[in-house]
């Protein structure tokens, strides 16, 4: 009897490459006559392009080709403009410039110093036009519009279907979610809370930055190496762009150095497939850090939350009004800012709600999807208010909390019912890791105070998608398999290898994840959403169950047995009277030692649950944090000594990985508390580097960190398992707010949280005024 | 990025407004200022040479007055490219001019500036420390010479 | 990143006849810690690199009981930090190294670099100079000493002449009863540039109650190094009080020029000079008590 596959915590099968360095990532990797592609970026953040002349950066040697908008005007063969919601973007700026750091054109060359030396050549002649650079400025009367026409696609999301820009304003979607009626809540309420939170511009600081390379061969097929986390899309978007069936575009994706949502979606593959149609050479652009910060950043978010509460802290009625900075161009966007809304009322059962978001076009870089995905937006503001309330209400946090949660069963804010759920579990567990309720004595001489804070959250998982797998057996009986997952570095490999080894009764050397490539492996929409694990988990499992359905079917036919004697279990193809390998069967099948047997699994999730209910999510995430802090009253510094993650996954299949994840997301969620900010002046980032943007160091982690896997397993996660990836995130900042508080009496609402920003609202709080007064 | 300095020059407040209206030669007071060409009463060309250690730039500036209520305020918009085109500047400054009781004039100076592309991104305590160094050598300058003449 | 030429000389005098010839063309380089990433974000390219490292004298700690600590230009902050002879004669000098940037930068940042280049965050100036350091620089002509005070010019500006190389750092002994505390102070990451250092050091009387010498220096409120003169003169000549510290730190807190940046405002960085020299104080007062022959 082999060891239990399922629930071990077995060897990345990446760890060798990783750890030795031998990992092969796209900016390193060989590529037979390569050029370097560089893109000229716009030095201003608004204005229109007057004219362009690109003459003198073709004079300078070594340089194979410049793309600019004059290779798209009055160009049928290619469409510039695309989008993952609305063709607001194009490959080069055609008309208009509509953040410092837009691409403006496209260089390449046989080696970077001529690339550079030809972006310097080209002369743009630039209009400037006045710029808004946050979300309240951009939502003003009269405010300069971002876009005056948005291009619509014929066939968009399925759950985006109905979000439409709102014309001649800078609101690029708007989603409402009502459920009763707020106002009567509020008026039988006993007390109503009303707050406004902030999160600044993040960056996604994976360790390895964007990277493509792009070649057309002859006869026009193009291929396209990516660092991207959903290369279908690309595929799909490549073949929109350049007029082509999807079958002449191949997306090949190697190991990705960190995604976290920061490379959905199309990035430079549009500009790089440009540049080699007209350089006839494969094309190779990475981003400096630099660039990266201009490519994609998380949303910025204003969010006003309201809430009418009882006496007794049942949460009566719930008013949020969430803006997002989308930046210059839609980008996910629009679903990011409806993800927000669906979650902005917090896990929690709130007979009245309204729930108005909107995505935001302003003249910054483009937002999209990170970590979170809203989630973390407005988890802090909601969060962040519920410990208000404890405090108004002199109430234990944790008490209102349970108070208010969702159990097994409840109604969500859209009135489908949630199942599944281990909301109360995390929390309470959560709460217990630090020690909840047990106080430690102050000593009033010495300026350091110690508190402690909750938070929790529910997220959706994208629906519907779908995610297909194929396992392919051969003669020996082990099996490559085929997925659209792409290993980012969260351990898709090892745990779809555990998926395939449980079920088919293998070892893991037996099983091979193949290489990520669209001419090969079936579609899958995106690695993201914490959706792999459970949907192509089950795709896997599914691929497996109907191998062994065909194993069983050629095993009756062959050995004369019928069907329901044969048993196909740890590995083994049994009968009665005897006991077959997998490479006795295909051997016998195929009369050599050779063929295979392919089995596919498909998993394809709908807005509507299997008993006809409206769903919104295929599964739900549900987790909570809990944080001990230290506040120094004098610098106001604060050291986070202990933070507690804990998250429903179902079941764990890697609780290592698992483990990992949860910590991980602690850390990222340390940074985006404390140091994280992309600061602007007039337009201008001035910290697009990892010098003035701060990341949290490993002495600035928490120095306890305990992970708390809570299992309520999902009837339809392989095994029961969920998704974990951005789970352990969202709670990190309103945890910490809220044990800030506890320590020193003082609430931030404005994301960082600086020492600057707790001293000052000591310094308020000694002087008997609050910051608001100030 | 705002920045602001007010100081005393020991003249009436008119002496203070004529030598600060005589912009060619005001602007010689600012550290680093290489020319200055005057196109027409309320526009000029300003070279300007800043160095921050081993980083150094030139920028071709133009000026132009907004606003002027003498002798008491003068509003300027400034516009600077970077000679290797690698960034630009934008200026808006405020000069006001009060007159005290002991016959000296008090002056603020109160300037708004955004410096845009590469050196955008140098680094803000460096930028802004800068900035607020040619401020004060500026207004030492124009005391100094306003007081001797 | 620009070609640039790289060059490297066997002695001091090669090497400044190099500086010489290439003038604002060329830069030393040592640890290249600085450098590299203001080459690499194209602020800085120059056409001459000229690498002194492999220069034999410039390396080395050497002490003597009554010139007091010599460090080599390419004497590096990790063996600053471990050294067992710094460990025994300025152990201040090792515990603050622990929390220089991190050990990659360590390991290659040198301290004539780190002085040379007048970063204006950074922590070694403000303890140096509160040990009354000073410098050896060789030029074409010869050698001279200036103390570390003067070396501080403006942001990223010495008053080296161009052609000129910090070769060595003399730390001299400390008079006994002397004690010394330095806090770096970080307003975000741990391993953030410092939003502050503050070096306080006192020498006391034979009385060890009264302050014979004090120096308050503290960093990134002014383009340079400053010393808190106000401070020190309300300190020197009196007995230790906390009432007096409390003065001096506010006076501290007056005379710095802080800018506002992204590490804190001016007014929260005043207010953190004052608790932070409030904090040094009388750390530094109980360790003067206590001196044992090393700072």
């Amino acid at each position: 009897m082999k060891d239990q596959m399922i629930g071990s915590s077995v060897r990345r099968v990446d760890h060798e490459a990783k750890v030795t360095g031998r990992a092969q990532y796209l900016a390193d990797m060989k590529f037979p006559g390569v050029c370097c592609g560089k893109i000229l970026r716009s030095p201003i953040a608004h204005g229109r392009i007057r004219g362009m002349d690109a003459s003198a950066a073709l004079r300078v040697p070594g340089v194979l080709a410049v793309v600019t908008r004059d290779d798209f005007l009055n160009n049928s063969r290619i469409d510039p403009y695309y989008g993952p919601v609305f063709k607001d973007q194009s490959i080069v700026a055609l008309d208009k410039v509509r953040f410092m750091g837009d691409p403006v054109a496209g260089v390449a060359a046989v080696t970077e110093s001529a690339a550079e030396e030809a972006l310097a050549a080209i002369q743009v002649d630039y209009e400037e036009l006045p710029a808004v650079f946050d979300v309240l400025e951009a939502r003003r009367e009269g405010a300069p519009l971002v876009h005056e026409i948005i291009r619509v696609p014929p066939h968009g999301f399925e759950d985006l279907a109905g979000l439409r820009p709102k014309e001649s304003s800078n609101i690029c979607t708007h989603f409402q979610l009502t459920r009763g009626d707020v106002e009567r809540g509020f008026a039988e309420s006993d007390h109503v809370f009303e707050d406004v939170f902030t999160l600044p511009d993040t960056q996604h600081s994976s360790l390895e930055a964007h990277a493509v390379v792009a070649w057309v061969e002859p006869g026009g097929r193009i291929v396209v190496w990516s660092t991207t986390q959903n290369p279908f899309v690309i595929r799909t978007q490549l073949s929109n762009i350049f007029r082509v069936p999807v079958s002449q575009v191949r997306v090949l994706v190697p190991y990705i150095g960190g995604g976290y949502g920061g490379k959905l979606y199309p990035k430079l593959e549009p500009l790089a497939v440009a540049l080699a149609l007209k350089a006839q050479r494969p094309v190779r652009i990475v981003l400096s850090r630099e660039e990266v910060f201009l490519t994609i950043t998380k949303h910025a978010a204003h969010i006003r939350i309201k809430t009418g509460v009882k006496n007794d802290g049942t949460l009566w009625g719930r008013e949020c009004e969430v803006l997002l900075d989308t930046g210059a161009y839609a980008e996910i966007g629009p679903r990011v800012a409806k993800k927000s809304g669906y979650t902005a009322a917090g896990p929690y059962r709130i007979p009245h709600v309204k729930i108005n978001s909107y995505c935001m076009y302003t003249h910054k870089p483009p937002a999209g999807a990170f970590r979170g995905f809203g989630v973390s937006q407005s988890a802090w503001a909601c969060e962040s208010q519920m410990d208000i309330i404890a405090a108004a209400l002199k109430m234990d946090p944790l008490e209102l909390r349970l108070k208010n949660a969702y159990e097994e069963g409840d109604t969500f804010a859209t009135g489908e019912t949630l199942t599944n759920v281990g909301l109360t579990d995390c929390i309470k567990r959560a709460a217990r890791a630090v020690g909840w309720g047990d106080r430690r004595p102050r000593n009033s001489s010495s300026p350091l105070a110690r508190g402690k804070g909750l938070a929790c959250l529910i997220k959706a998982t994208i629906t519907p998608s779908l995610s297909s797998a194929l396992v392919k057996m051969n003669e020996d009986g082990s099996v490559n398999v085929y997925t659209g997952t792409i290993e980012v570095g969260q351990g898709s490999e090892t745990v779809l290898s555990q998926i395939v080894a449980e079920e088919l009764g293998l070892t893991m050397e037996q099983v091979r994840v193949a290489p990520m490539d669209t001419d090969v492996v079936p579609y899958d929409l995106t690695t993201s959403s914490s959706r792999s694990t459970f949907h192509m988990g089950k795709a896997m499992q599914l691929a497996c169950q109907d191998l062994k359905g065909q194993l069983r079917e050629l095993a009756s036919q062959l050995y004369k047995v019928p069907k329901d004697q044969v048993r196909v279990e740890d590995g083994k193809v049994t009968i009665p009277d005897a006991s077959l390998s997998y490479r006795e069967i295909l051997c016998t099948r195929f009369g050599m030692s050779g063929g295979n047997l392919v089995g596919q699994g498909v998993v394809k999730t709908s807005m509507l649950s299997p008993t006809g209910e409206k769903s919104t999510s295929a599964f739900w995430f549900l987790g909570a944090g809990a944080a001990e802090v230290e506040v120094d009253r004098e610098t106001g510094r604060v050291r986070v000594l202990k933070y507690a993650s804990a998250a429903d996954v179902g079941k764990a299949i890697h609780p290592l990985g698992c483990r990992q994840q949860l910590e991980g997301a602690a850390v990222t969620g340390v940074g985006q508390t404390f140091f994280e900010q992309m600061v602007f002046d007039n337009g201008q980032l001035i910290n697009p580097n990892f010098i003035d943007y701060v990341l949290p160091s490993l002495l600035d982690v928490p120095e306890v960190i305990e992970s708390l896997m809570v299992e309520v397993p999902h009837p339809e996660g392989p095994f029961g398992a969920k998704g974990i990836g951005e789970t352990g995130l969202i709670p990190v900042a309103p945890a910490i707010a809220n044990a800030i508080y506890d320590a020193v009496g003082v609430r931030i609402k404005d994301l960082p949280i600086t020492p600057e920003k707790i001293f000052m609202a000591l310094q308020a709080q000694r002087e008997g005024t609050t910051l608001e007064d100030r | 990025m705002k920045i602001e300095e007010v100081f005393v020059v020991k003249a009436p407040i008119q002496k203070v407004w004529d030598f600060l209206w005589n912009v060619e030669e005001m602007v010689q007071c600012v550290p680093g200022v290489e020319g200055a060409e005057m196109l027409d009463p309320d526009n000029y060309r300003v070279r300007l040479k800043v160095k921050v250690g081993f980083i150094s730039a030139s920028f071709a500036i133009h000026m132009k007055v907004t606003e002027k209520h003498p002798p008491r305020f003068l509003r300027s918009v400034c516009t600077g490219e970077e000679d290797r085109r690698l960034s630009t500047l934008k200026q808006n400054n405020v000069l006001e001019l009060q007159p005290l009781a002991d016959g000296s004039t008090q002056v603020t100076l109160k300037g708004e500036v955004s410096l845009f592309g590469k050196l955008g991104t140098l680094g803000d305590s460096v930028v802004r420390g800068k900035a607020r160094k040619m401020m004060e050598e500026f207004s030492n300058n124009v005391r100094t010479k306003i007081e001797a003449s | 990143m620009k070609n640039f030429e790289y060059l490297e000389p066997r002695s001091v005098q090669e090497a400044c006849q190099l500086l010489r010839q290439h003038g604002e063309e060329a830069r030393i380089f040592a640890g290249g810690t600085s450098l590299s990433i203001v080459m690499k974000q194209g602020f800085f390219q120059p056409k001459y690199l000229v690498n002194i490292k492999k220069i034999p004298d410039l390396t080395g700690i050497r002490w003597d009981p009554k010139r007091g600590l010599t460090l080599g230009a390419l004497v590096t902050h990790r063996e600053l930090e471990t050294s067992p002879l710094i460990q025994e004669t300025f152990p201040i000098l090792s515990q603050i190294e622990e929390d220089v940037a991190n050990i990659r930068v360590r390991v290659m940042g040198t301290v004539g670099g780190n002085l040379a280049y007048a970063e204006p965050l950074t922590d070694l100036p403000q303890i140096l100079i509160a040990l009354e350091a000073s410098i050896r620089v060789a030029g074409p002509d010869g050698d001279r000493t200036m103390s570390l005070e003067e070396l501080f010019v403006d942001y990223y500006e010495t008053s080296l002449r161009p052609d000129e190389i910090l070769t060595e750092v003399l730390v001299p002994t400390p008079p006994p009863r002397t004690g010394i505390e330095y806090i770096r102070f970080s307003s975000s990451s741990v391993i953030d540039k410092p939003c502050l250092g503050t070096a306080v050091r006192f020498t006391l009387e034979e009385d060890l109650e009264t302050v014979r010498t004090a120096r308050v220096v503290l960093g990134c409120v002014a383009p340079t190094p400053l010393r808190a003169r106000q401070a020190e003169a309300l300190l020197e000549g009196k007995r230790y009080e906390v009432q007096r510290v409390k003065e001096a730190a506010a006076f501290a807190s007056r005379e710095c020029k802080p800018v506002s940046d992204l590490r804190g405002s001016e007014a929260y960085k005043r207010e953190m000079v004052r608790v932070l020299v409030t904090r040094a104080a009388p750390r530094a007062f109980e360790k003067a008590r206590a001196f044992r022959g090393q700072v």
